[in-house]
């Protein structure tokens, strides 16, 4: 008798043993499930995320005009002044806005800026290459943290050069500008400093091809005849390689979203 | 003494009656197919993987049904089955425009290891873009 309580007392035991295994092995499961819901949304998130920056990276590269080269210490950004892009990527940003609210409904962009002025920031000196009005006759090079030392402006100009005038009013000169101006005829070369407590400027042609280096280090390249003229702008950098992580869009160009996880997934787009 | 034979019986029944009810109770929690969910995400992964393949070689951008087909037969693993769907629109006298559709991939199997996503990719012709796609795929367990 005594030998059948301890066999069913020892089983009951066994039996037990196994249950609370069982339930502790199945709570478990329960956080592993809310974890990996998590990671399926994270991966839409995240990919709806990059398909859209994807698309505009590629509209950048292949429709702006623009070439971009990240070299050592320096940026170099080649286009038409005004570009003749500008009313085809600007077409081209509108419609792909339309197609990704018609297909891409956990996507929101935001492309006012993109179209318009086409901003593009070196990182991580925060040193931002834009236009007054993409397609239009101005480039700008804004600093906020003056992360540049030099800015060499090379342009190509199928126009007559008759005269390049220089006005870098001495004081503090620290910011290099150098100009390599091959025009048809004529040329200007010349390196000068400046300071930048005041705006310097270099007029060519009597100001047909205008470039002012403002108080602060910001850099306005200004084409004012009647052709497109080449202009290279190689921004050379304070930071050294390893700080300059490459040329990307602005942040906030895309975001993409899953609002019933409360999960957004932004960033900056890179292009070079 | 034949009365005892009975109690000890009955005794043992009861036990083992209790122990398999545990047992069978503790196996409906260890076989709870709640792993599904992992298997979800592992395919979803798979899709947008190998959908960003196609995109980064210019597979889909070629347009080509059956070049589609071949590659991603080489890329997808042996137990999953992928539809892909892409819906091409053109900008037509400022207007979007559907301008094709194309399909690869078997019909989606009514499975409940199965999952869907989406993509987007833009073609160029020479300075301007010629199409704004839309993909859409599924992915299933054979």
């Amino acid at each position: 008798m005594k030998k059948g309580v301890v066999f069913t007392l020892g089983l009951s035991l066994l039996a037990l043993t196994v249950l609370s295994l069982s339930i502790t092995l199945s709570s478990s499961r329960d956080g592993m499930e809310s974890l990996v819901y998590d990671l399926v949304a994270m991966e839409r998130v995240y990919n709806n995320y990059q398909s859209a920056a994807s698309d505009l990276r590629d509209l950048v590269l292949e429709l702006s005009g623009i070439e971009v080269t990240v070299n050592n210490n320096n940026v170099l950004f080649t286009e038409q002044l005004p570009n003749p892009q500008g009313a085809i990527f600007t077409n081209a940003v509108n419609k792909y806005y339309t197609f990704s609210l018609n297909n891409t409904v956990d996507t929101q962009l935001s492309l006012n800026e993109l179209k318009t002025i086409l901003p593009l920031v070196i990182e991580s000196q925060n040193v931002t290459y834009k236009h007054n009005s993409f397609g239009g006759n101005q480039i700008q090079v804004r600093q906020n943290s003056g992360g540049v030392q030099n800015y060499t402006i090379i342009i190509e100009a199928d126009e007559n050069i008759t005269n390049c005038t220089y006005d870098f009013p001495a004081g503090n000169n620290t910011l290099g500008v150098t100009l390599q101006l091959t025009g048809n005829p004529g040329n200007c070369n010349d390196v000068n400093y400046a300071d930048l407590a005041i705006e310097n400027n270099i007029f060519i042609n009597e100001g047909a091809i205008e470039i002012t280096v403002l108080a602060g280090g910001d850099l306005t390249i200004e084409n004012n005849f009647a052709d497109s003229i080449e202009v290279t702008t190689r921004i050379y950098l304070i930071e050294d390689y390893d700080t300059v992580n490459g040329v990307y869009l602005p942040y906030g160009l895309v975001e993409s979203s899953l609002e019933s996880y409360g999960m957004v997934k932004g960033g900056e787009v890179q292009v070079a | 003494m034949k009365n005892k034979g009975y109690v000890l019986t009955l005794d043992a029944a009861v036990s083992v009656f209790i122990v398999l009810t545990i047992l069978g109770y503790a196996s409906t929690l260890v076989n709870d197919s709640r792993v599904t969910q992992w298997s979800e995400y592992q395919m979803l992964s798979t899709g947008y993987d190998i959908t960003t393949v196609l995109k980064n070689n210019g597979v889909l951008q070629s347009m080509n049904d059956s070049f589609i087909e071949e590659s991603i037969n080489s890329v997808l693993s042996g137990n999953y089955e992928l539809r892909l769907e892409v819906t091409s629109y053109r900008d037509v006298d400022g207007s979007l425009v559907e301008v094709g559709f194309m399909d690869v991939g078997p019909e989606v199997k009514e499975s409940e290891l199965r999952t869907h996503g989406r993509s987007t990719y833009v073609t160029f012709a020479g300075n301007l873009v010629d199409t704004y796609n839309a993909v859409e795929f599924w992915i299933w367990l054979k």
